[in-house]
């Protein structure tokens, strides 16, 4: 109501009640995929039929209390299909203390620094892209990437080199986005395992069964996070003018109260039987015997042994994870290194994000991701722009060959995006965005919702999406 | 095109001479001239481009005794000219790297004058103060920064 009564009167680019300025930002979105949802619920309206679920605004007041001492706070609201729902959060509050130009010190809710951009990624009005690129910037990611509660430095130094450091945590609610995305990996790190159980014992196609006739049941009931640290060092030489250079690095522990229960590992009769007439046809021709019906009651005098040896398995693949009562990552870090360089109207960028997880028990994940693209602005009121972005979920198994044995499409492993996007300043305050996404890979894609059982999903798909934003 | 005879030859190299004249001088009309302005106060008369780069981006914030830097836009062509000579960037551009400041709770919008006048009183008036003006403004009241 205090934005939509500020947007009124457009003719100011702030609004002051004494010594505190009010500014303000609402961007309404629509977005429609031709095949899959992207960030929205199934049972509501999908992407893939258009959605309007897809919004921001914010509003903040900050004040400068002495030449010193600066404090503010801003609120923030987003919809993102069935993320955000527009709850009401603090974005960022914090007390900001400038000692010189070379120190400062910060000490509340502030923005994580993560390549260039996740600063402002929810400010529409200061970039060209509707979406930035997911290789750098996931939105399923902002309850980690979005602020941190803590003290950080900053400050300028020679030779165009600035830097901020900061220490403390993110808070992390069960519902957030990263739970749903560490449910997804739990799940799927399940399945492994328990493919990983049988196959060497009877075989892909014996595994496969098995999986196939269990059941993973998986809850997170707690989230904590804890020895937060976030660092970036950012260079824009003085002599080579409009290039930018940056180097962020995010990291953080973190531990997820989990719950298996209800969680079964079946071994159906099919696969006990296909077991005891494989071990019964190996012996048989070591003992040279060739009698079919010699052959399948030795079959069958071993089912019972078979069955026990391979219930045996089952059990002690169920109780691991059932014992499993908490997830501990020693590590989820980020570094991502950018540059961007601007000349006259035009803006080239190139960003490389790479991610490490390491959860204690488990191998450590590598992922990489990284985005290239530039924008040109023609006239006052228009600008074109172009990128590339590549994001890949394990360095060690970039095909998704992993997932494909345990049932999994191979394109979950990886998502790549070129997007052509325009953007429209239709006066100092407004503008208006449309842009298409060309999208190969599935990865956080809610594609089994239209994929008919038993067939393959098209790893090819599209994504428009278009804004209005207003901001002063 | 020019031909071969002496005289046309002669008429479009004179024509093309004009014409270039007239570019250059258009070019340079399109690019008024601005002075840096400081109130009489700042100790610091003369400074390198890349120190006033560094004072409108807000990166630094203190003169080199120890007093708070405020530094003032104007509109207009002259805020053009400026940020073009001294900053390296468009109106949209530094217009959008304030936004990111201010959105972020880093800063504020610089304040912003409607004449050179309006200008050159506040800095004339504010303790600290740096701003600038086109060369034809009065600039009695204020000190004239060196910029090098």
């Amino acid at each position: 109501m205090i934005i939509s009564g500020l947007i009124m009167a457009q003719n100011s680019a702030a609004y002051e009640l004494g010594n505190v300025d009010i500014h303000g930002f609402i961007s309404q979105g629509f977005m429609q995929s031709d095949t899959y949802d992207y960030f929205a619920r199934t049972d509501s309206p999908t992407t893939s039929e258009g959605t309007f679920e897809f919004n921001e605004m914010g509003i903040n007041f900050s004040s400068q209390l002495t030449d010193e001492l600066r404090l503010g706070v801003q609120l923030f609201a987003m919809d993102l299909g069935d993320y955000g729902n527009d709850e009401i959060t603090v974005d960022w509050a914090y007390g900001d203390y400038r000692l010189n130009n070379y120190l400062g010190i910060r000490a509340g809710k502030f923005k994580i620094a993560h390549g260039l951009h996740n600063e402002v990624k929810d400010i529409d009005s200061v970039r060209t892209f509707v979406f930035l690129p997911r290789a750098i910037y996931y939105p399923g990611m902002r309850d980690l990437f979005g602020g941190m509660k803590g003290v950080s430095l900053y400050g300028e130094l020679p030779y165009g080199v600035s830097y901020q450091g900061g220490y403390g945590l993110v808070q992390v609610e069960t519902d957030a986005k990263i739970v749903d995305d560490l449910t997804d990996t739990s799940t799927a790190n399940a399945k492994i395992s328990i493919y990983d159980t049988f196959a060497a014992g009877i075989g892909a196609d014996g595994a496969s069964a098995v999986l196939a006739a269990s059941n993973i049941a998986f809850e997170v009931t707690d989230a904590d996070t804890h020895n937060t640290k976030n660092l970036a060092i950012r260079w824009s030489p003085p002599k080579l003018d409009g290039l930018r250079l940056s180097g962020t690095y995010y990291g953080s522990e973190a531990e997820f109260a989990v719950d298996f229960t209800g969680t079964t590992v079946t071994v159906p009769d099919a696969v006990v039987q296909a077991t005891a007439q494989a071990q019964a046809a190996q012996a048989a021709a070591a003992a040279g015997i060739t009698d079919p019906a010699t052959i399948a009651a030795m079959a069958a005098a071993a089912e019972p042994t078979v069955r026990a040896t391979l219930d045996a398995g089952a059990g002690a693949a169920a109780a691991s994870l059932l014992n499993t009562t908490k997830i501990k990552f020693n590590e989820i870090s980020t570094m991502v290194f950018s540059a961007e360089y601007t000349f006259g109207n035009t803006m080239l960028f190139g960003e490389y994000n790479k991610i490490k997880i390491d959860a204690e028990g488990q191998d450590v994940v590598d992922e990489t991701g990284w985005a290239a693209g530039a924008s040109h602005r023609f006239t006052d009121w228009f600008e074109l722009g172009a990128y590339y972005s590549d994001y890949n979920t394990d360095d060690d198994d970039r095909d998704g060959e992993d997932l494909e044995e345990v049932g999994i499409p191979k394109e979950e492993r990886y998502l790549r995006d070129f997007c052509l996007a325009t953007r429209f300043d239709i006066n100092e305050y407004w503008i208006l965005k449309l842009e298409g996404h060309a999208m190969d890979g599935l990865y956080r894609i809610n594609w089994r919702s239209h994929t008919d059982p038993g067939e393959d999903p098209d790893a090819d798909w599209y994504l428009f999406a278009a804004k209005v934003s207003y901001s002063f | 095109m020019c031909l071969l005879k002496g005289g046309v030859m002669k008429n479009c190299w004179r024509l093309g001479t004009i014409l270039f004249v007239l570019m250059c001088l258009a070019s340079t009309a399109a690019f008024a001239e601005v002075v840096v302005i400081a109130n009489k106060g700042v100790s610091e008369t003369s400074m390198t481009k890349d120190r006033v780069k560094q004072i409108f981006l807000g990166k630094v914030v203190k003169w080199q005794d120890g007093s708070r830097i405020h530094f003032v836009t104007l509109k207009g062509d002259s805020h053009k000219d400026f940020l073009k000579e001294y900053i390296g960037r468009s109106e949209a551009q530094y217009k959008t790297y304030w936004k990111k400041i201010l959105f972020t709770g880093k800063g504020s919008m610089p304040k912003s004058f409607d004449t050179e006048e309006e200008m050159a009183r506040y800095v004339a008036n504010t303790a600290g103060a740096i701003g600038y003006v086109g060369t034809n403004a009065a600039t009695e009241n204020v000190a004239t920064i060196t910029v090098n």
